[in-house]
Parts: structure tokens; C-alpha cells; sequence
């Protein structure tokens, strides 16, 4: 295991096998300064099997009479409904209540609905929550098209269609019916490893991993509704960077991905990119995660994809 | 801020177009000088980067009438939309007595529109201005798009504070000049309001 000394800063490498189980005291070689090493606390998932209330459909809408009607098709076939006028407050309460389904308008208030479905297929305890965004449309014969992408959601229907097809689609998700045959893919999530190999090269190097308890411990994984709003926008802002740097120069971003060139064509772009997300996201936002690199890995591994090219 | 040129007797007031990168602010305003008559305009100025221009002209609508005896000119101007340039964004707001945020309707710019409207509010904040108290109206453009978002959608998501809106195709021209005039008459509501 890799300790890093608080002090010297210089790098340890400690056998597991000498750490005991109330931690074990080290001196560090370069400053002598003594360290607490204790081994490192289990991951989150593992300690926790996260079960999910089969009853219980969170609707997520800002629109009371739509939110009320839906809720009232699910509390006639049984289930308990709870509901939620923007995307923090669907947030808390998918976590909270932990229902097995959640309904979310794609246009929420704070967080979209579909920014929120990739967020709680990210999160251990919500993994598993089923996900279906609703949609309405503008006009049905001139912009009727399926979605290409569901951001992680489970599934998606219009909002005229609600009565006409979601009892099936529940059905179908909980697996008592037949899935849709077109529903579009959903992302994967987590970018492969050859995006991350490339952005090392650009990237600074990354702190070192808390490893003793003279560290500061890690900040927990869900602090609060509000630093999820600006979590939500520090994404929102390292995305628009990297869509803007795509739709300036197509052409250039498609030949550098092929060439594995990405980071030397646009490295100024990237560093302005860089300057302008650390002059705009408050430093106790930018210390949840690294948001910028993900949205430079994810936008990598779209086009990657998109390219074909694996 | 307006100024008056008391010599030409005129109003001068500054309406900036503002949105995401590519999302047709150039277009309404090349459209707009392309539709007024010779004598009522000044040239058409560029100021062009590498990848982004920011445009600017003066006009003078006859049909606007006066201002206890002053005529009104309007200055339109872009700003350079593409994410990095917010300095020169900022400069350009200076005085500023308008905005139209011109929105792009389609899904995949979604993010680039909410982070533009951020950055206008914080751009004017710096500046000791509120959105809420400026002439301000929406434009939501390519809606001839397949991709469009559906009004409802993006107006809920974009206009939270109930602002003017109007749908546009700046391409064709179409509700372009339904914009302007709905942020001249709130610049002009306000001067009448100051003089």
C-alpha cells in the first residue's frame, strides 16, 4: 500500500501484511515525522446492500396536474407515490425513499431529468432504481423522433402517451413483460482506459491518496442538495467547454482523436477551458471531483465511439 | 446606460445579443441590417478573432417616433459566443440599456444555452447590473430544427424569470424583427420612464 507523508510529502510503500488492525506506527525515512497507518476503510457498496422499496414510484414533474394524474393512474394500481417539483428535490427522495421506479420530466427545474438519471445510475444506492423520462413534444408530425441517447435512463415516453403505455412500460422494466424492442441504448458509464492513458499525458499529476489518519478525510460522497445543484453546474460548464471546442472545429477534433493527437492540437483551448472552469466553480465544488477531466474523458469516448474507433 | 448627443438630437442605446457559440446571433443582426433602409444605418462593423466575430451596427427606426424631441438610435452588437471569450463579453455589456438572448433550440445545446444565460447574469452582475431590471427579451431560434426542444421544455428551463419571449428561424428571418421590437419597446418604456 501507498502512504504519503503529510509533512515531507515523499511517497512510502508499506506491506499490507505489517499494517495491524488498529493501524500501525511508521517514521518516515526522509522526515522523520511518525504516521498512523491504518488500512483502508471498505468501499461504500461493500459495506451496504441497498434495497429497494418494489412499491414504492417517485414522479418528478414541475407541472402539479400532470405529476397529480400520473400519480393517480400508479396509487390505482397499488403503489405508493411520491413526488418531487424539481431535480434536487427528486434527488433527495430517490435517495431518501429509495423507490424502485422514478418518472422524471427531462426538463426539471435545477437538475434536468436527464442529467438527474445518469447521476442515480452513478450512485451505489441508486444504481438500481428504474428510470423513465418524460418528454413532451413540440409538434407530433413535424419533430416526432426517437431520442438517441437516454442518458442512462431505463426508458422514456411522451407525455400524451402516459395513459395509453405506462403500466406497460413498468411492466416491462420490472420484467413481468416484454422490454421495448427500440428502445435506444443507454450510455455506459465510466470511459475506457485508453482515454484515461491519454489524458495523463495532459493532465497534472493527481493528489496523492489519503492514507493515514494525520490526512484530512475524504469529503462523503453525497453532502448536500445544494452542492449537487453546483456540482449538477460545474459539470454543465466542463461540458459546454468541450461541446464549444467540438463545434468550432469539427474537423480538426475528428482528425486529432483519430490521430491520438487530441491534447497537443488543443492544448491552449483546453488550458483556457481549464482557466475559465477554475475562475467559475468555487474550490469547495472542484474538491467533490474532477469534473473537467471527466467531461474531457466522456467527450473522448463519445467520439471515439462515434468514430468508431476503439 | 443611454447617451444623448445633443447636436444630432438623438437617444443613443446599446441592445446586445448574447447566447451560446453558433447559435444565430450574427445572423439576426446581419439580417436585421440587411432588411433597414441605407439612410437609417451606419456601417457594419466586425471585429473578428480567429473563429468568432462580434458585430456591430447603428440604426435609426423612423418609425419609432421621438423622445421629448430626440430621436432614437439603437447600437446592436453580438458578442463573441464560444465559452472562453468571457472577458470580451463582458467589455462589450458595458453600458448596455438591452439584451436579447438568443437561445439555440436544439437538445444537444441545452447546456451550452443554460451556461450562457449564467454567464450573462454574472458578466452584468460585475458590472453593478441586474438581468431583472434590464430590457431583456428571449429569442428562441432554429425551430425548424429537427432537433428543436419543445417550447414548453426550453422555456421552463431557460426562462425562469417569465421574460419575453419569441420563437425565430434567423435564417429565413422569421420572428427576428418580432425581437427587436420586443426589446426596443421595453428600452424605450424605461427611457420614457428617465427622461
Amino acid at each position: 500500500m501507498l502512504v504519503g507523508c503529510p509533512r515531507c510529502k515523499v511517497r512510502l510503500k508499506v506491506p499490507d501484511e505489517k499494517i495491524g488492525p488498529q493501524g500501525t506506527r511508521f517514521k518516515c525515512p526522509k522526515c522523520a515525522v511518525v504516521l498512523l497507518v491504518k488500512r483502508p476503510a471498505p468501499k461504500p457498496e461493500q459495506q451496504k446492500n441497498y434495497t429497494l422499496n418494489a412499491k414504492k414510484v417517485l414522479v418528478a414533474h414541475p407541472d402539479q396536474s400532470i405529476a397529480d394524474r400520473v400519480g393517480e393512474m400508479l396509487e390505482n394500481e397499488g403503489f405508493i407515490v411520491l413526488k418531487a417539483a424539481d431535480g434536487v428535490e427528486a434527488m433527495v427522495q430517490a435517495m431518501k425513499e429509495l423507490p424502485f421506479l422514478v418518472l422524471l420530466d427531462v426538463a426539471l427545474p435545477k437538475i434536468y431529468g436527464f442529467e438527474l438519471a445518469k447521476r442515480l445510475k452513478e450512485r451505489p444506492e441508486t444504481k438500481g432504481i428504474k428510470s423513465v423520462l418524460l418528454s413532451s413534444i413540440y409538434d407530433k408530425s413535424r419533430y416526432r423522433r426517437e431520442p438517441a441517447s437516454l442518458y442512462g435512463a431505463d426508458d422514456y415516453l411522451d407525455e400524451h402517451q402516459i395513459e395509453e403505455l405506462l403500466m406497460d412500460k413498468i411492466k416491462a422494466l420490472t420484467g413481468q413483460g416484454e422490454p421495448r424492442a427500440n428502445a435506444p441504448e443507454t450510455e455506459k458509464a465510466g470511459a475506457a482506459s485508453s482515454a484515461t492513458d491519454i489524458l495523463e499525458k495532459y493532465a497534472p499529476p493527481r493528489p496523492e491518496p489519503p492514507a493515514g489518519p494525520e490526512l484530512p478525510p475524504k469529503a462523503p460522497a453525497f453532502s448536500a442538495p445544494r452542492g449537487d445543484a453546483m456540482v449538477e453546474k460545474a459539470r454543465r460548464l466542463a461540458r459546454t467547454i468541450m461541446a464549444d471546442i467540438n463545434l468550432y472545429s469539427p474537423q480538426k477534433v475528428e482528425a486529432s482523436i483519430r490521430e491520438n493527437s487530441f491534447f497537443t492540437v488543443f492544448a491552449s483551448e483546453l488550458r483556457e477551458g481549464k482557466k475559465l472552469y477554475d475562475n467559475r466553480i468555487p474550490p469547495d465544488v472542484r474538491s467533490q471531483g474532477d469534473f473537467f477531466r471527466e467531461a474531457v474523458e466522456n467527450f473522448i469516448e463519445g467520439k471515439k465511439k462515434t468514430l468508431g474507433i476503439n | 446606460m443611454s447617451f444623448i448627443n445633443y447636436s444630432s438630437r438623438e437617444i443613443n442605446c446599446k441592445i446586445v445579443y448574447y447566447g451560446p457559440g453558433l447559435c444565430g446571433k450574427t445572423t439576426n443582426l446581419q439580417f436585421i441590417y440587411r432588411k433597414t433602409n441605407p439612410e437609417q444605418k451606419g456601417k457594419l462593423i466586425s471585429l473578428a478573432t480567429e473563429t468568432e466575430r462580434t458585430l456591430f451596427f447603428d440604426f435609426l427606426p423612423l418609425a419609432l417616433g421621438d423622445i421629448k424631441g430626440f430621436r432614437v438610435r439603437f447600437h446592436l452588437y453580438t458578442v463573441p459566443g464560444q465559452v472562453f471569450y468571457a472577458a470580451s463579453r463582458k467589455l462589450i455589456l458595458k453600458g448596455v440599456d438591452g439584451v436579447v438572448f438568443v437561445a439555440d433550440s436544439q437538445l444537444e445545446r441545452m447546456d451550452a444555452n443554460l451556461e450562457s444565460m449564467e454567464d450573462l447574469k454574472i458578466n452584468l452582475a460585475e458590472q453593478g447590473y441586474e438581468l431583472e431590471r434590464l430590457p431583456f427579451a428571449i429569442q428562441y431560434n432554429k425551430r425548424d430544427l429537427p432537433t428543436a426542444v419543445p417550447l414548453t421544455e426550453i422555456n421552463s428551463a431557460i426562462n425562469t424569470d417569465s421574460t419575453p419571449w419569441f420563437e425565430a428561424v434567423a435564417t429565413r428571418g422569421s420572428g427576428v424583427f418580432e425581437t427587436l421590437k420586443g426589446v426596443a419597446k421595453l428600452v424605450l418604456m424605461e427611457l420614457k420612464k428617465n427622461y
